[in-house]
Formats: structure tokens, C-alpha cells, sequence
């Protein structure tokens, strides 16, 4: 679903991601983990075609990102770590803008917004103007943006940051259904213990660099994934 | 603590001239040279417009004796440009910043974030008093021999104008704030308080010669008998004679408003500058949904980013409002507007080829695509994470600005047309060359927004109002139609036949449409993919 072959992201002198390849498979919960400024958010945003990058190729269901973006998006959905959205939009507004953009027919894009706005607690709230809502909620909102064009691959970016319990098991649940339906998802996350119990896969970069990745059991073994990621960062913090 | 606030400003209005808005780096020396040489232009451009008014104030008023008119006359230029270059900065600037939050949470008193925000409004408002002061100084010793004391009470009064104009501008962002704290259409309540203030101020200003002759005739009797005006006459002698009474109170009626509006400020910043979340819930129905088309959905979001700010649509827009009172005031005042047309002489075609480029330039004021890229901010990643056209996200923009401008234009083409009765083809020419035009400028502004973005700004102002986009489509749309009219009133005016000459430059202004659209449909949208 997702190849990373080579990548590399120069800013300036420095090499922020340095020839980083990965695979993640359809069916796949896919976590990837690092210290602040490892180059998570840059190689998320590589994937999705909002930054470009000097080397390596990223073929999303096969088609690459930097020859045919535009296809690529088609298949993809992004949560940023920081879900800075229309101000000038109400929930519900930003919704159906999203929902044109993907071209989803209006009977459709009603039951999918009733669902997920139910499930994640955001329906009360939709009619709202975005510059109301508070962190959590713009995240709930990106959310449901996220899975209302129903995509093969969701790319999220620390997605349960300022969620609330409730929401963060239900974007749990979510996930895990996506995949059972055959789609992927990759994400950041500084939160081990979510990415413990939900990941199939996790790889951990570090300076640009990746460290290790695999299955869960390939990479922890009978040690905890704190122990490991600790072990790797020299004792340092995440 | 306040030196370390203004720092902050001051490097972050330091980096939208020497940081490379796409990357965050330093501009290249050339970009920097460039850059320094158009604001020298534009101050240029400025002084010598006022330089050629004071010249001939200054050659009248001295021999008669009138030094205090004239500096009440400069008095009066400089408050009108402050006041119109900071009025509706002042509301952004001090209650909207992004950072407020940020330093509200630290333990720094509010009448500092106050200050600090006031000193940058007041930088601006000495940088557009410098466009009046300078050339109304150096013509006055021009006409007149050197007098030090004259000089000092200048000096004083330039230092102290900008306070009465900041008071103003102040108070009025603070009772649009204070109305609209607690409201759902803020912006609507905004723009309409904009317009009855603008609307007020350009009704005293339209009979500023009513004041003036009344001045001029009971000259120093003014300064007992008239109050309401007196103070005029006192700022000008204040500065003429030098009369040290006249300063001292010129001085009290500049500075205290500032001072009792700086205290009511300090007192409610926090309230206010906090205020803007607290409107009522607005409850969901669930209703039918409706699909439209991608293009249609990205025009609805530019459009809607636009009804819902009113910094945006009061700086960018204002110019639309004019055009409809310029079309309404044609047809009112038809019968004046003829005879002065017939005083003067003009053929029928040179009145149409006049009215042409005088409709370019009230559309060059309508600068909606200029900003239009800066003001995503940091939503930039939406559209660049979505399936869309770049050359789609750009045409939505363009659309903006065409779509509101050009009914617009076109209702004072047929204003004109109702008084003027044009010739046949010049009546096809009114019609289609501010039309192209207003085309033509909508392409400039996105061409110059793309080369110089602001996506870091703290406040909706920085993008809308001070950025290097927005002053060179102004510089560059304007010259578009002020040099083909100067060129052709000088030197061919006579030599060549009017309809060929509009039939030309229509051309051109087609062709640069043509080639504009190109790069933006290429290299244009390219640009958009890479800004990060």
C-alpha cells in the first residue's frame, strides 16, 4: 500500500530524513516512532505530497507521489499533528467541503458523517464555527475528514493528541476497522504504550536514520517497547 | 520586559523584509536591493505627490501671510493618511494577534502587550506622517527664509500628531471589539461600523473647503469666537508664528485622548482580547446535503474566507464600495459633470479614453488575489493534502476577485455610458477594457502573492495589508494604467486617433492577461506545490 524506497529530505545542510525505506502492507496498523525532530512529521509529510524530497521514490498502491500526486491523494487521507483548519468554516461546512473535494455522493456523505460524528462524539458540535472548537475538537473534526472519503491509506500525525478518552478508543476502534477492511494506516506516535497494543508493525528512526522495524514481536522481543526505544535512544527520553 | 516585547515585534516585522517568505531564509542581496529600491519608489511617489500640493500651498499662503493654514493644511493631510492607514490595523493588530494567548499566559501586565502592539501602530503612523511632514517642511523654506523656532514647533507637532490618530484608531477597534465580543456576525457588524466611520470621515473631509474658506475669512478671529474650529487654527499658528499657547493646547488636544484611550484599553485588553469565543451555541440539525463540483467547492471557500473576515474584505475590498458610489454619484450628479466637461473642452473620444483609465485605476484598488495565498496561513496543508489542481486552487482565486470586480467596473461603464453618451466603439471599449483589466490585475496580484508569501503571520493584518505582495500590485496594476494615460496625453495626444490608441492598449492589456494566466498556470502552480 505504502513504499518508502530511499528517502531522503535535505533542509539546507542538514539531512532530515536520510535514506529511509519502508514497507506497509494493506491490512497493516503501521506505527512510527522517534525522538522530537527524528523526521517523523517531515516523511509523514512527504507521503502525503505537501513536502518534496530530494531522493528516493514513495509509491502509494503503486503509483508514485512525485510523478502523479494528484492520484495519489485520491487514495490517501492525512491527520496533522496540529489540525490548524477554516476558521471561517463550521464543522459541518468543512465536512461537506471535504466531501465535494472527493466527490461523495449526498446520501453517502450524510451517513458517514452521522457515523463517525456519533461515534467520536462531535455531533452536538458540527454546526459550530471551527474557530469555537478547541484542540480536541478541530482533531475529532480532522478525523471524521479523514475517513468520510473513505480511503485506502490513512496517514496521521500523533492523531491522539487532545483527544479525550472516549474519542481515543473510538479512533482506536476505528482504525483496527479500517484495516480489517483491507486498508492501511501509518502513524506517529510518542504514546508506546498505544502503540504497543494497537500496532501490527512499528519501525523507530532516529536522526533521520531508521533504527529498526518490524512486527511487534520482531522488534520488542520479551522486552517492553519503552525498554527497546529507550535502549536504542541511549537512555534518553521520547 | 517591554524592550524584550518589542524586540519581538521588531524581528518579526524585520524578517517580512529580509527573510525569504517561501523558505523562511535570507533574501538573496539582489531580492534585499530590490526591494529597499521599491519602497524608496514608494516613498517617492508619495513626497513628490505631496511636495507638488505644498509647493503650490506654500508659493500662495506666504506672501499672503497665511503660514498658519498652511500648517493647519498639513496637519489635516497627515492625520487623514494616518488615520486611513491605520484604522482598521488597529482592531487586528491589538485584539486578534494570534499570539495573544501565548503572552497572556505569561507574566508580563496586558498594558505592556498593549504598549508594545501600540508602538508598532505608531511606527506605521510616523512612516506615513514622514510622506506628508518632509515635503511640507521643505517647500515651506522653500518659499520662506529659515526660522529655527518654526522648525522646533514643527518637530513637536510631528511627534505628537500621530497620538490623536492612534486614539482614534485605537478607540474604534476598541468599540468594535467590545460590540461584536459576544455576536455570531462579526463581521458583518464590522464592516458595517467600517463603513459608517469611513463614510463619516470622508463627509467631513468632503467639506474640508467649507472649513478652510471659513478659516481663511475670519482668520485670527478664529481662534476666539469659532470653537469647533479653533482648534485648526490653533495647530497651525502653532507652527507659523510659533505661538507657544497654541502648541502647549494643540499638544493637550493630541496627547490626552491618546492617554485616557490608552487607560481604558489597559483596563479591558484582557476581557477583550479573550472575549472572542463566547457567542451563543449554535445547535446541528441534520439536513439534506447537496454535492457540488470541486471547482465550486473551492470558489465557496474562498468566498466564505472572505464574507468572514472583515480585515480582509475592508482592506482588499473597500475599493468596491467606492466603485458603486463613484457609478451612483455619475448619475446624480450628471447635469455637473457635463457642464464641467463642456468648460474644458474635451472631445467626446478623449472623455471615453479619460473615463477608461480612470475606471483601471479604481478597479487597481481591489486587491483580493493579492493576498489571497498568505491569508491559507497555516492551513496551507489542507489544499496541498487534498486531490486538487494547484492550477484549480489558483483559478478559485481568480474567480474571487472577477466575479465581485467586474459587475462592479461594469456598473460605472454603464453609468458612464448613461452620462456620456460615448461614441459607438468607445462605448464597446468601456465596457471591455476595464473588463480585461480587471483580469489582468486579479493574475498580477496572485502572481506577486506567489512570489512573496507571509504564511507565518501572527495577525490577518500582516497578510492582507503589510506585505510586499499586496504593495507591489498596487504599484503594478496602478502603473499599468497611470503610464499608458500619461504617455498618451503627452506625447500623442493629437498624433494619434484616440479609438486606435484604446484599441492598442486593450491589446496589450489582453496579451498580458494571456501571458500572466500562462505562468500561472505553470510556473504558478508549481510554486504552489513547493510553499511550505
Amino acid at each position: 500500500m505504502l513504499n518508502i524506497k530511499g528517502l531522503t529530505k535535505v533542509y539546507g545542510k542538514k539531512r532530515a530524513v536520510d535514506n529511509l525505506t519502508l514497507h506497509i502492507a494493506p491490512g497493516e496498523i503501521y506505527g512510527f516512532i522517534g525522538h522530537n525532530g527524528a523526521g517523523k512529521t517531515t516523511t509523514i509529510k512527504s507521503c502525503c505530497g505537501i513536502l518534496r524530497f530530494e531522493e528516493g521514490e514513495i509509491l502509494i498502491d503503486g503509483i508514485s507521489v512525485k510523478d502523479n500526486p494528484l492520484e495519489c491523494k485520491k487514495k490517501i487521507a492525512y491527520i496533522p499533528d496540529n489540525p490548524d483548519m477554516y476558521e471561517f468554516f463550521s464543522g459541518i461546512a468543512y465536512l461537506n467541503f471535504i466531501a465535494d473535494i472527493f466527490a461523495i455522493p449526498a446520501k453517502e456523505r450524510s451517513e458517514r458523517i452521522k457515523k463517525y460524528a456519533d461515534l467520536i462524539d462531535l455531533t452536538s458540535d458540527l454546526a459550530q464555527p471551527i474557530s469555537a472548537y478547541s484542540h480536541g475538537m478541530k482533531q475529532k473534526l480532522a478525523i471524521i475528514s479523514a475517513f468520510i472519503h473513505d480511503p485506502a491509506l490513512i496517514i496521521m500525525d500523533e492523531p491522539f493528541v487532545g483527544l479525550d478518552p472516549v474519542a481515543s478508543h473510538s479512533l482506536k476502534q476505528l482504525m483496527r476497522e479500517h484495516c480489517n477492511k483491507g486498508g492501511a494506516i501509518f502513524f506517529s506516535t510518542h504514546v508506546l504504550e498505544v502503540a504497543e497494543k494497537l500496532c501490527d508493525k512499528i519501525a523507530i528512526i532516529r536522526e533521520g536514520r531508521l533504527v529498526v522495524s518490524g512486527t511487534m514481536d520482531e522488534v520488542r522481543g520479551k522486552e517492553s517497547l519503552e525498554d527497546v526505544f529507550l535502549g536504542l535512544e541511549g537512555g534518553g527520553n521520547v | 520586559m517591554f524592550k524584550a516585547l518589542l524586540k519581538t515585534r521588531m524581528t518579526a516585522f524585520g524578517a517580512l523584509l529580509t527573510s525569504s517568505s517561501r523558505s523562511g531564509n535570507r533574501k538573496s542581496k539582489i531580492k534585499s536591493i530590490a526591494i529597499a529600491a521599491l519602497i524608496l519608489y514608494t516613498c517617492f511617489v508619495f513626497m513628490g505627490m505631496f511636495g507638488m500640493y505644498f509647493d503650490q500651498l506654500a508659493k500662495a499662503f506666504y506672501p499672503a501671510n497665511l503660514g498658519w493654514l498652511y500648517f493647519t493644511l498639513f496637519g489635516l493631510s497627515a492625520f487623514a493618511l494616518m488615520f486611513i492607514g491605520s484604522i482598521f490595523t488597529a482592531k487586528t493588530q491589538l485584539y486578534e494577534a494570534k499570539d495573544n494567548d501565548l503572552l497572556l499566559s505569561m507574566p508580563i501586565p496586558p498594558k505592556y502587550i498593549l504598549g508594545s502592539r501600540m508602538v508598532m501602530l505608531m511606527i506605521l503612523n510616523f512612516a506615513f506622517e514622514l510622506f506628508v511632514a518632509l515635503p511640507a517642511i521643505v517647500m515651506w523654506f522653500r518659499a520662506a527664509p529659515f526660522d529655527a523656532g518654526l522648525l522646533i514647533s514643527f518637530i513637536v507637532v510631528f511627534l505628537a500628531l500621530p497620538f490623536l490618530s492612534m486614539a482614534l484608531s485605537g478607540l474604534f477597534g476598541w468599540l468594535i471589539t467590545l460590540l461584536t465580543g459576544r455576536i455570531r456576525k462579526k463581521t458583518f457588524i464590522t464592516v458595517l461600523f467600517s463603513l459608517i466611520f469611513l463614510g463619516l470621515y470622508f463627509f467631513f473631509f468632503s467639506r474640508a473647503n467649507i472649513y478652510i474658506q471659513k478659516l481663511v475669512m475670519n482668520g485670527q478671529a478664529v481662534a476666539g469666537s469659532f470653537g469647533s474650529i479653533a482648534p485648526l487654527f490653533w495647530l497651525g499658528n502653532a507652527i507659523a508664528e510659533p505661538n507657544i499657547v497654541h502648541l502647549i493646547l494643540s499638544l493637550v488636544i493630541m496627547i490626552l485622548p491618546f492617554l485616557l484611550m490608552y487607560y481604558v484599553l489597559s483596563a479591558t485588553f484582557i476581557r477583550l482580547a479573550t472575549s472572542n469565543r463566547g457567542s451563543a451555541k449554535v445547535k446541528y440539525e441534520e439536513r439534506a446535503m447537496h454535492m457540488s463540483s470541486q471547482s465550486s467547492a473551492l470558489f465557496r471557500r474562498e468566498m466564505k474566507h472572505l464574507l468572514s473576515s472583515s480585515g480582509y474584505l475592508l482592506n482588499a475590498g473597500l475599493g468596491v464600495i467606492f466603485i458603486f458610489v463613484g457609478a451612483a454619484a455619475l448619475v446624480i450628479k450628471k447635469s455637473d459633470i457635463l457642464k464641467l466637461i463642456l468648460q474644458m473642452n474635451f472631445d467626446s473620444g478623449l472623455v471615453a479614453a479619460v473615463l477608461i483609465f480612470a475606471l483601471c485605476l479604481l478597479a487597481s484598488t481591489i486587491l483580493f488575489t493579492a493576498p489571497s495565498i498568505s491569508i491559507e496561513g497555516k492551513t496551507i496543508w489542507i489544499i496541498k493534502s487534498i486531490p486538487v489542481k494547484p492550477q484549480d486552487v489558483l483559478k478559485a482565486k481568480l474567480h474571487l476577485h472577477t466575479y465581485i470586480t467586474i459587475p462592479a467596473i461594469l456598473s460605472v461603464s454603464a453609468a458612464s455610458i448613461y452620462v456620456f453618451s460615448p461614441p459607438l466603439e468607445m462605448l464597446f471599449f468601456l465596457i471591455l477594457t476595464p473588463s480585461i483589466y480587471v483580469m489582468l490585475s486579479a493574475n498580477i496580484g496572485l502572481m506577486c502573492n506567489l512570489k512573496h508569501p507571509n504564511l507565518k503571520w501572527t495577525n490577518e493584518t500582516q497578510a492582507v495589508k503589510q506585505s510586499l505582495s499586496v504593495m507591489l500590485t498596487m504599484l503594478i496594476s496602478s502603473a499599468i494604467a497611470l503610464i499608458p494615460a500619461a504617455l498618451y496625453y503627452l506625447l500623442l495626444y493629437g498624433r494619434l486617433d484616440t479609438e486606435l490608441f484604446i484599441l492598442l492598449y486593450t491589446a496589450l492589456l489582453i496579451l498580458g492577461w494571456y501571458l500572466s494566466f500562462h505562468w500561472l498556470m505553470t510556473k504558478g502552480a508549481v510554486i504552489l506545490e513547493e510553499i511550505e
